[in-house]
């Protein structure tokens, strides 16, 4: 008696499992159907690229809000770009007007003459060759300190073979004060300038302190005063030599800080050679070698080597500018989960 | 008395409803556990192109190169590059090497003329092999640059299963409804694969060699400019050109590298025999691009850096 006693309770436990085991397959199928309906659309999302294009010529009115958010609009700080470059390449500065040059607040082409292909070049008197390349920039440093000082908080100087991205700098410089000497861009370390010096190609940015600061001692050179250089100083005002090198030095004497301009995760903003060879270069450029031994920071091979910020994109030539343009404001991925949002 | 009867209904409700509630959770979490994350494929990741359990099944898309021995280094950087995006890649080539140990070899000898028979071998190879691996088919150079997820979304506004053929469309005499560039690459539905195969590859095969002339669909014989010849036996076999463009009618394969798209808006050869008007500059290019030619070497990774890896930072887009 009790063994059929035990055999109907576990007949009746038998059947309540089977009651609740149907509901729970039932409830386990409508819980697949409505994963899949819901996760159905972001199958095919991958949208790394956060890109928003926007027609330069409709910009009427600039909103900034700062990275985190907390900030209210702020006075939005001012880029003047001077983009150096020459009579035989007066086509490349047209292209940069067409294409990343619409997004400096003010832009400038210093060269040696000015002409029809560029008849907003700004002539400086120098004899417009590489090995003067020094004595053009302190000519346009000059030019910049008595006509353009208040145009700007920001002053970025680049080659018109240079492709820069101003939203990300603009992103980069909202860290700094611009009231400050300062000077941002792609570090090489060398003896004689124990912070280091900023990379001519991939260009580099200067505050209105910094200007002043460099063009004041220069004009006391000149008059054969010392200003505010030291009495054994290495600051070389010639025409002649390494662009890049000499301002690095002279900057380093006059006090302008040598900002460290890598992202949060300390890589490299501004990309001194082709994006080729920051990426490859360890696979094919024998010349490589200068690149790693001399950069200020370790740099980082492969797709490593470069901030998903880039800032600028140097040896960027004639209509490679505009393949940059479009492949970085044009073209667009494909989103499907944008119909979600 | 009627609250506890009360309670014991509502109690008899929640167990019984435990059931269906355990069941929906544990579905949902099986699902979610077994479905990989819809995952960015950044430009660092190391994720292959796998098909997912919930990669909608009418969009997987196989992806063959054409490459050979002394190029298969670019067939490496394809595979790094935007290859790993492909449901299934392939690259079919003349010889495996320590490069690429897994290519396809096809019976042809590796050489341009030779083209045609290659891409003859390589469809009914993937007639044989994979029809059922994807419901699309590209075919590209190695010396292409491919974005799947605009090839996704062009794609998902035709029918997989019919028979159709996308890519940038040229004009021709004898091909009423136009052919496909060869060098931007094309793509053709599982469909148009069975019937060229069926219809006419195969039996071109078995038929005699010397009554090749008259009822051939195909071009017989391994020479003759692929794309164009491919184009003619596509016709022939009622496999339909279709139209790739985007909705503002703007190209989206693009037949000559980008320099030249963009500087040379009146190219002749293009303006004459492009099959629908190109259009000057920056408008030649839709915002939707789905492959770009002549993209070489490490210039692929300099695209999927440019592509994939630099941002623009939002908060400074001028509005």
């Amino acid at each position: 008696m009790s063994v059929r006693f035990l055999l109907e309770i576990y007949q009746r436990r038998l059947c309540h499992c089977i009651l609740l085991w149907r509901k729970f397959l039932i409830g386990f199928v409508c819980g697949i159907l409505s994963t899949l309906f819901l996760l159905r659309p972001t199958v095919l999302s991958c949208y790394p690229r956060t890109s928003v294009e926007r027609e330069a010529s409709s910009i009427q009115h600039i909103s900034l809000l700062t990275a985190n958010g907390s900030e209210i609009s702020k006075k939005r700080d001012r880029i003047l770009c001077w983009v150096i470059t020459s009579p035989k390449t007066h086509s490349r500065a047209q292209l940069i007007k067409q294409t990343w040059g619409k997004r400096c607040d003010k832009l400038l082409f210093m060269s040696s003459i000015r002409d029809d292909t560029l008849p907003e070049a700004i002539p400086l008197p120098v004899d417009d060759t590489y090995a003067n390349l020094w004595g053009k920039t302190q000519e346009a440093l000059k030019y910049l300190y008595h006509h353009h000082l208040d145009d700007a908080d920001w002053f970025y100087k680049a080659d018109d073979d240079t492709y820069a991205v101003m939203e990300n700098m603009r992103h980069l410089l909202s860290r700094y004060n611009a009231s400050l000497p300062l000077h941002l861009g792609f570090k090489y370390q060398h003896p004689k300038v124990q912070q280091g010096f900023m990379s001519g190609g991939s260009g580099y940015v200067l505050t209105g302190v910094a200007i002043r600061r460099f063009v004041e001692a220069a004009l006391a050179r000149s008059r054969h005063l010392r200003g505010n250089l030291k009495s054994n100083s290495q600051c070389v005002l010639d025409h002649q030599g390494p662009e890049d090198l000499n301002l690095g030095i002279c900057l380093e004497e006059l006090n302008v800080t040598a900002v460290d301009s890598r992202d949060e995760n300390k890589v490299e903003r501004f990309l001194p050679w082709s994006l080729e060879d920051m990426i490859c270069g360890h696979l094919k450029n024998p010349g490589f070698w200068y690149l790693r031994e001399f950069s200020y920071y370790t740099l980082k091979q492969d797709m490593k080597c470069c901030s998903p910020y880039a800032v600028a994109f140097h040896y960027v030539k004639d209509y490679q500018l505009k393949v940059y343009e479009y492949l970085i404001y044009g073209l667009r991925l494909y989103n499907h989960s944008e119909l979600v949002n | 008395m009627t609250r506890r009867f009360h309670c014991g209904k509502l109690w008899h409700y929640i167990r019984s409803s435990k059931g269906i509630v355990a069941g929906f959770v544990l579905g949902f979490l099986a699902t979610r556990l077994l479905a990989p994350s819809p995952v960015c494929e950044s430009f660092e990741s190391e994720l292959g192109g796998q098909p997912t359990l919930l990669q909608l099944k009418h969009c997987r898309i196989l992806c063959w190169i054409t490459t050979s021995p002394n190029t298969h280094s670019r067939a490496q950087l394809i595979k790094e590059t935007w290859g790993r995006r492909c449901d299934k890649l392939l690259f079919v080539s003349s010889a495996q090497d320590d490069r690429l140990p897994d290519a396809v070899v096809l019976p042809m000898n590796d050489t341009y003329e030779n083209l045609w028979g290659k891409t003859k071998e390589a469809l009914k190879y993937l007639y044989h092999h994979h029809l059922d691996d994807a419901e699309w088919f590209y075919k590209a150079d190695d010396d292409t640059y491919a974005v799947l997820e605009n090839m996704r979304h062009l794609l998902s506004s035709f029918n997989s299963s019919a028979a159709i053929h996308l890519g940038f469309k040229y004009k021709n005499p004898n091909i009423q409804q136009g052919f496909m560039s060869g060098g931007s690459g094309y793509v053709l539905s599982k469909e148009a694969i069975r019937r060229l195969v069926e219809t006419a590859l195969l039996k071109m095969d078995s038929s005699d060699i010397s009554s090749n002339s008259t009822g051939s669909l195909c071009v017989s014989g391994p020479k003759g400019h692929e794309d164009v010849n491919l184009g003619s036996c596509l016709e022939n076999v009622n496999v339909t050109a279709g139209d790739s463009r985007d909705e503002n009618k703007i190209e989206r394969f693009l037949p000559l590298s980008l320099n030249d798209m963009i500087k040379y808006p009146t190219d002749t050869f293009l303006q004459q025999w492009a099959f629908y008007p190109i259009r000057q500059g920056m408008e030649c290019c839709s915002p939707y691009a789905v492959s770009f030619h002549y993209v070489k070497e490490y210039e692929l990774k300099v695209y999927e850096y440019l592509i994939y890896g630099l941002r623009i930072h939002n908060n400074y887009i001028e509005t």
